[in-house]
């Protein structure tokens, strides 16, 4: 064993066997002096000088013990665990500094770190793809609007894809819903991506078990292959390997399963449990727009250089197809923005909202230490004068700072984690990406390298200023306490305090504006009464309900059965449900109403199959002519309803009844005019944010669709009719599933639980700095009075009035809380536009919300600062003179 | 005092440890300071006590050992002797010092007397 090695295990072992070594040098020391006092007394010394003389001889004991000591252990890692054991005393002597200090950090690395990792996760890590930076988006729109991004028709696609030099792959999907029946399960509707052959290749995603889809998989009759979501395979077919090549029946129709993808990837969603083939028949027309695009940069081509590319395709389609594509445009988006572009804004709120937590998180600590550092300047120079040297000093406060950092970290780390898990279970499917959350290291560590930071230097700066050189006297002298102390570090500590404060009114403010959003959302009315309304979806599988007598006459019995339940008041079916579930919209034509100018399309709306049962169902109220009825069959006369915002903007002047309207554009002339028999009130069915569009109702015996909405109104609690509900179904339709069974007022929530998520976060954020910002300005006052306890001991003595003490004290409160205040208003007043994209309803600047946060901030720090003082005008006069 | 005293190097302090115990066998700490004070005529005046931080770290090096037994005066007391690598280290310890005590004397031989 080399020396040196010999040398550290022999430390080591020492570090360790102390106290032992330590006896053992001492018996060996005490021999050592009786041998020498042998000596001396054979020498004729008296026993007592003999004893002297050894010891004399010998040298000081405690210093070849402290020799020793050094020598043979690890001198500085002892050293170390002496002070941290110090700092953990001493901060146990001062619990209510402690467990603030800790908490305040804990809480501000927690929330720090949980939102970093959100926002790591969903907007910045790139997406799990090959190179996926070089992923675009594509889809079309009207030239007009630069915003719009709109499905492609098939025959755009396929022009786009014979033409496109600078897409070196280009897949196209649509999304929907099959019902899976057989074994493992009851037959259930699950969410599926219909996608080219070569979806998964533009992509870059290998499967993980099996294989991706071949090009005789795409073709229009062949088997259609099916890929299976990570989540999907395990919960329907318990992770079976064996699942490849089997046969699985999707909508009545035969697949087979070709591959299983990696967990956490999932696109378009994390909601596709099964990507199934497209095979897209060759198109007949141009129109018919329901296909997404998503393609790879080819290699050397920008974003930019691709999109010249499409404006010169865009250009030659137009002059060939001027009816379509007259006014058409290719769009593209790179692939991440265009799936985390929408979660955006309210992330990067949320994480200015977390910044500011964390700065407020750290004036409190650098406050609490400034506080800690006046109290202990007394214990501080007390050491300093008795001999303690400054080095020494100096890492006794920074051990402490640390610990204390340390342990906030550590209490960072687990609500890091706690708050990540909440954050999960309460955002909406609206984020995106939340599988991929976890807590980030790098986050973590910025926090808590902020917090180390933020200890350190102020944990220091007591020590620093107390030590510096001649200030020794000084100190002592203020020690007595007849001396207002540090008026320096007060009016640091104010600043600091006040800086607070308005932070604090920042985010408040913003939780006022996303609130008072929140409930003017929840207050816009859909269109239909949500109360006692239940609503469901069915999907018949062509392969079995191929013709339309069959699908008619399935939807007829149906509703005949669900009106025959006790307790069903109303019920009705269509293609598209209030707020938010869209189906179709298409433009349309008023008889007699003039052609829009050239180079425009004609106006849009909101296209509805609908059952007669419909609205009332929903509630909607009808306010001119009639409903359908059951004699509106396709061989009777075509007719319409059009909703109250279409007859107002569309229909000229006088009464819409008997007007003909006809849907679709020039594109198709065949399609027959409808005679308008009733007008009903505006539903929105884009969300309960956007103004409603122009809705046209067409029934359901004159348009069929085979995916519908049963919309039932109960007479009791609608939950109560979901078993009869099944029964009817599975009677009518053993294989066919009943999804998404959910009351109306629940869609009505979960259509605002984006805005939702980030009101409670904002909300959650807001008091948590008036929580912190309470501590600090509690902290401040009732450590100012500490220090002034003598004075205003004798200004008691000398006659002030309780009152007059209570203004004292109070002024000081009041004058920080006036400056933060008045600083916050005008940062909020700056930054809330930041947030305007997130508001509705309500303006950034909006006055009754700055002052009531401004007056609910004020009290309640007010209140902080009260109690304290009340304190003071309870002091003793003789019992605080006295105590000098 | 009329001769100065000479502080003594860490690394003297321990070849002469070294020296005394290859000499004169296992020795206990009073019993070394004790022999060094006796050859060194009195010259070298030691705290005693610092021979224990050289013993110690001679022990850590493993070149010597130690272990309680009973002194000649029937007291119990810590006894030190060298081990191999001890007389090893001495050997090479003791050539490199006669080296270099040479160099140094004919160095000095070389400055002129004031």
């Amino acid at each position: 064993m080399p020396t040196f090695l010999r040398v550290l295990a022999s430390r080591l072992h020492a570090t360790f066997a102390g106290r032992r070594l330590d006896d053992d040098l001492d018996d060996e020391l005490r021999s050592h002096l009786a041998m020498l006092a042998e000596e001396n007394r054979r020498r004729g010394m008296d026993p007592e000088e003999a004893a002297r003389a050894a010891r004399r001889r010998l040298g000081q004991v405690t210093r070849i013990k402290e020799d020793h000591r050094r020598q043979r252990g690890l001198y500085h890692l002892e050293i170390l665990a002496q002070d941290v054991r110090y700092a953990l005393r001493t901060l146990s002597r001062s619990p209510s500094f402690a467990l603030t200090a800790v908490a305040t950090l804990g809480l501000g690395i927690g929330a720090a770190t949980a939102m970093y990792s959100l926002v790591e996760a969903v907007l910045l890590r790139p997406l799990p793809m090959r190179d996926a930076h070089r992923l675009v988006f594509v889809t079309g729109g009207p030239r007009r609007l630069a915003e719009a991004e709109m499905p492609l028709s098939a025959a755009d696609y396929l022009d786009l894809k014979a033409a496109a030099r600078s897409l070196a792959s280009l897949a196209v999907f649509e999304e929907g819903s099959v019902s899976l029946g057989g074994p493992g399960g009851e037959p259930e509707q699950v969410q599926a991506a219909f996608v080219s052959a070569d979806f998964f290749a533009a992509l870059g995603v290998e499967p993980a078990l099996g294989r991706s889809f071949t090009a005789e998989e795409d073709r229009p009759h062949s088997t259609p292959a099916v890929v299976l979501a990570d989540r999907f395979w395990r919960r329907r077919f318990g992770a079976d390997p064996k699942v490849l090549g089997r046969t699985i029946k999707l909508s009545e129709r035969n697949c087979v399963v070709v591959g299983v993808l990696p967990p956490r990837v999932a696109y378009p969603g994390d909601k596709v449990e099964l990507w199934r083939t497209l095979q897209l028949a060759p198109p007949t027309r141009r129109g018919g727009y329901f296909l997404y695009g998503v393609a790879r940069l080819a290699p050397g081509v920008a974003l930019a250089g691709a999109r010249a590319e499409l404006d010169g395709i865009d250009r030659r389609l137009q002059q060939q197809f001027p009816l379509t594509n007259g006014d058409f445009a290719f769009r593209l988006v790179p692939l991440q923005q265009r799936i985390v572009g929408g979660a955006r804004p309210a992330l990067l709120v949320l994480s200015g909202a977390v910044l500011l937590i964390l700065l407020i998180a750290c004036a409190n600590v650098a406050s609490l230490h400034l506080a800690r550092g006046l109290g202990r300047r007394g214990e501080l120079t007390l050491r300093a004068a008795l001999g303690a040297g400054r080095a020494r000093l100096l890492r006794q406060m920074l051990t402490e700072s640390t610990v204390l950092a340390l342990a906030g970290g550590a209490l960072g780390v687990l609500l890091a984690w706690a708050e990540l898990a909440g954050l999960e279970a309460l955002a909406p499917a609206a984020v995106p990406r939340l599988a991929e959350v976890a807590v980030d290291p790098s986050a973590l560590a910025w926090a808590a390298l902020l917090a180390l930071a933020t200890g350190v230097v102020f944990g220091l700066a007591p020590a620093w200023g107390e030590l510096g050189g001649g200030r020794l006297a000084g100190a002592l002298a203020e020690r007595s306490g007849r001396f207002t102390a540090g008026a320096e570090r007060r009016r640091l500590r104010s600043a600091l305090v006040a800086a607070e404060v308005a932070l604090s009114l920042v985010l408040l403010v913003g939780a006022g504006l996303l609130l008072q959003s929140f409930v003017r959302l929840t207050r816009v009315d859909s269109g239909a009464r949500p109360e006692h309304t239940l609503t469901a979806h069915l999907a018949l599988p062509r392969a079995k309900y191929g013709d339309d007598r069959a699908t008619l006459a399935f939807w007829q019995r149906l509703l005949e059965r669900v009106e025959a339940l006790p307790g069903v008041a109303a019920a009705g079916l269509g293609i598209s449900l209030p707020p938010d579930q869209l189906e179709v919209s298409d433009i349309f034509t008023v008889e007699g109403a003039p052609a829009p100018p050239p180079g425009q399309s004609p106006p849009m709306a909101n296209l509805v199959f609908v059952s007669p049962g419909y609205f009332d169902a929903l509630g909607v109220r009808l306010l001119r002519g009639r409903r359908f009825a059951g004699a509106d069959r396709a061989d009777a006369p075509k007719v319409a309803i059009v909703s109250e915002s279409l007859a107002r903007r569309f229909v000229a002047a006088g009464n819409p009844l008997g007007k003909r309207i006809r849907t679709g554009g020039p594109e198709r002339p065949n399609n027959p005019w409808m005679e308008i028999v009733g007008v009903v009130g505006d539903l929105r069915y884009d969300g309960l944010a956007l103004p409603p569009a122009p809705a046209l109702f067409q029934p359901m015996g004159q348009s069929l669709w085979s995916e519908m909405y049963l919309v039932v109104r109960s007479s009791s609690q609608p939950a109560a009719l979901v078993p009869a509900l099944r029964r009817v179904v599975s009677e009518l339709d053993a294989g066919l599933p009943l999804a998404a069974v959910r009351t109306m007022d629940e869609t009505l929530a979960a259509s605002v639980s984006e805005p939702r998520f980030r009101t409670l976060l904002l909300g959650a954020f807001s008091l948590l700095a008036l929580l912190l910002a309470t501590v600090g300005v509690y902290g401040l006052v009732a450590y100012t009075l500490a220090q002034r306890t003598h004075e205003l001991g004798i200004r008691v003595a000398l006659g002030a009035s309780r009152g007059r003490v209570l203004r004292l004290v109070l002024a000081g409160g009041c004058r920080l809380i006036g400056v933060g205040v008045a600083i916050g208003l005008l940062a909020s007043l700056a930054l809330t536009r930041l947030a305007s994209s997130l508001l509705f309803g309500v303006a950034a600047t909006d006055p009754p919300t700055f002052l009531a946060a401004a007056l609910v901030l004020s009290l309640v720090v007010l209140l902080a600062s009260f109690v304290p003082a009340r304190r003071a005008t309870r002091l003793d006069p003789a019992a605080v003179l006295r105590s000098e | 005092m009329g001769t100065e005293k000479s502080e003594i190097l860490q690394g003297t302090l321990d070849l002469m440890v070294l020296q005394t115990l290859a000499t004169m066998g296992p020795l206990h700490g009073y019993g070394i300071a004790r022999r060094i004070e006796q050859v060194s005529e009195e010259v070298l005046a030691i705290n005693q006590g610092t021979i224990y931080a050289a013993l110690l770290r001679l022990a850590q090096k493993g070149w010597i050992s130690a272990a309680w037994g009973v002194s000649e005066n029937g007291r119990r007391a810590k006894f030190y002797a060298i081990t191999g690598a001890g007389s090893r280290q001495l050997a090479s310890e003791a050539e490199n010092w006669q080296r270099i005590s040479g160099v140094i004397g004919r160095l000095l031989a070389l400055i002129p007397r004031s």
